[in-house]
């Protein structure tokens, strides 16, 4: 057993599961995780998801439904204003450090 | 998890009365990127006396519940002067005023149905000012 298992067996709060994936992203996990830390860093990106699935639903549930129904096109608008809005800033902080 | 937008007064009275659907828009943008969107204590007292029914129902149920996607600020100590100074500027009130002060403390974009109420160019930026379509 190695490190990360050991220790994700011995906390309460993991769970010990068997996954399959692709190699090509077996590979890429080694890559990205620190040695020891691959069930942390899945853990994480499921959380995310996790996280996205539940406030979606959480905006249904407010009333963003049916007539209000949120919709691709609108989210991605919403992106672009909001990586408008960062570049700009991103470049008013430059300007100001130079 | 970081603040990745605030909503002004007015931004949140359209939000809690589902009159605009770029608010909702905005706000599962930003959970999606795993943020989320700080909604001002001033701007809440501010927008209660204005709502009424469900409307009211909502706002209560954004502050005394937990979300996933937005997050009451809370009026620090720290920021009380400054709330002030920019409320002595905008005819937006202290809701405004706090809204503007957060959101150039989080360098993130300020939501906002009325932006003639802020101080474009004076406390705020024009570009970290979204109208809500």
């Amino acid at each position: 057993m190695n490190e990360d298992a050991a220790a994700t067996d011995q906390n309460p709060d993991w769970k010990r599961k068997s996954f399959s994936l692709p190699t090509s992203l077996a590979e890429w996990v080694d890559r990205r995780a620190a040695r020891g830390n691959a069930s942390a860093y899945i853990a994480g990106l499921i959380e995310a998801d996790r996280h996205r699935a539940l406030a979606r639903e959480e905006l249904r549930d407010f009333g963003y439904a049916g007539a209000m129904e949120i919709t691709d096109e609108g989210r991605a608008a919403a992106r672009a204003a909001l990586d408008r809005q960062a570049a700009s800033r991103a470049a008013r902080r430059e300007r100001k450090a130079a | 998890m970081s603040v990745g937008l605030i909503l002004d007064t007015s931004a949140l009275l359209v939000h809690v009365r589902l009159e605009r659907l770029s608010a909702g828009e905005l706000i599962g943008e930003v959970a999606d990127n795993g943020d989320i969107t700080g909604v001002p204590a001033l701007a809440v007292l501010d927008a209660l006396p204005q709502l009424k029914g469900d409307d009211r129902a909502r706002l209560e149920r954004l502050v005394t519940g937990e979300s996933r996607s937005i997050a009451l600020l809370p009026l620090l100590a720290d920021d009380l002067l400054e709330v002030d100074r920019v409320a002595s500027l905008i005819p937006g009130g202290h809701g405004a005023a706090q809204a503007m002060v957060e959101a150039n403390k989080h360098g993130v974009m300020l939501a906002s149905v009325r932006p003639q109420d802020l101080g474009i160019g004076v406390v705020i930026d024009a570009d970290d000012v979204g109208e809500l379509s």
